[in-house]
């Protein structure tokens, strides 16, 4: 069975480019334009990765994955959170609040799909 | 949505295509009267690769892998294990219409024993295939030659699964990257009324023999790493 991924951005481009490497490496994906439109989506929807921009309007990636992981169904669920800057401190906020990596923008497709593939085969 | 993005990537194609077809017909009518020109031959080279890596992208597969095909044959050619003659160069100004339809018809072909005829050409000129396939992978032994055995202990934190990471996953990467034997350490494991089902008390000792080099191996375990810093 295909493995779903959430992808959270606010920018189009991104998520179709997202999107678009995904699909063509066989995983389902399933589009949210911020955190809040995220967490609506998820009732009852099976989602096996999470990959989601940190920069949102409203809620940002940092608090959308705490509210994630708190989340019975989704405790165990990789989230990738894609950031601009590589310091370290961001990363460390990013774990603290149960992310599970990382990938720096701007990345190329296939930088994409070996993220993916290492936290959700 | 898909299918816009879809649209436009292969409209960027189809003029980046335009513009590689062209100075790849030139490339190679000069190959036909310096078949002996590293720099033409490279160049003709790259501009097939970059057809092939393009029209992938622009999710134009059949395209891609014709191209694929068509870059062996300059493969083996800048590898010295083929002469550039003129059943080369006239089998690639072939090819390159070929791609050329393929690429006005976005791929859309009437005709596809065509491709299958030049793909057998282009099969045929390539130099014995077991052999070079032989070549290459002992070409591949003798450039790195250098092996290296590699032992890792992987002790991750016993909350490591509600970081979404999947302990198996990492294992099986490592698997991928050479020859590789894995050890599970029990010692820690807890008596079965104190074990919580959801920590990890369970180490790995690998051993793993790879011709890359320590920051790749070190990159399977760059989100996990992380916690111990």
């Amino acid at each position: 069975m295909p493995k779903t991924i959430m992808t959270i951005d606010d920018s189009p481009t991104i998520r179709q480019m997202v999107k678009f490497t995904l699909k063509s490496t066989d995983y389902q994906v399933v589009e949210a334009v911020d955190g809040p439109d995220a967490l609506m989506k998820l009732s009852g929807q099976r989602i096996d990765l999470f990959l989601s921009d940190i920069n949102m309007p409203g809620m940002n990636g940092f608090e959308l994955a705490r509210k994630i992981r708190g989340m019975p169904a989704f405790k165990f669920t990789p989230i990738v959170l894609l950031t601009t800057e590589s310091d370290q401190a961001k990363k460390a906020e990013g774990k603290a609040a149960g992310a599970t990596g990382w990938i720096v923008k701007p990345f190329s497709p296939e930088q994409l799909i070996a993220v993916i593939k290492r936290v959700c085969p | 949505m898909t299918n816009d993005l879809l649209a436009q990537m292969r409209f960027g194609f189809r003029q980046e295509a335009r513009e590689l077809l062209q100075e790849l017909n030139s490339v190679v009518l000069a190959l036909e009267s310096e078949p002996d020109d590293r720099e033409l031959l490279d160049r003709a080279f790259r501009g097939v690769h970059t057809l092939k890596g393009s029209g992938g992208t622009a999710g134009m597969k059949e395209l891609s892998a014709f191209a694929h095909k068509l870059e062996e044959v300059f493969t083996a050619a800048r590898e010295g294990k083929l002469q550039v003659n003129s059943e080369i160069t006239d089998c690639t100004l072939k090819s390159l219409d070929l791609i050329e339809q393929m690429v006005e018809t976005e791929g859309d072909l009437a005709d596809r024993s065509k491709i299958e005829v030049i793909e057998a050409t282009l099969a045929n000129l390539l130099p014995n295939h077991a052999a070079t396939t032989l070549a290459s992978s002992l070409a591949t032994v003798a450039a790195v030659d250098v092996r290296h055995l590699y032992r890792i202990l992987f002790k991750p934190d016993t909350t490591i699964f509600y970081s979404g990471t999947d302990p198996k996953n990492l294992l099986d990467e490592l698997f991928t990257l050479g020859e590789c034997r894995v050890t599970a350490r029990l010692g820690d494991l807890p008596a079965l009324d104190q074990m919580d089902p959801e920590k990890c008390y369970l180490a790995w000792e690998i051993e793993l023999i790879s011709s890359l080099p320590e920051e790749k191996i070190r990159e399977v375990f760059a989100f996990v790493e992380f916690e111990r810093n």
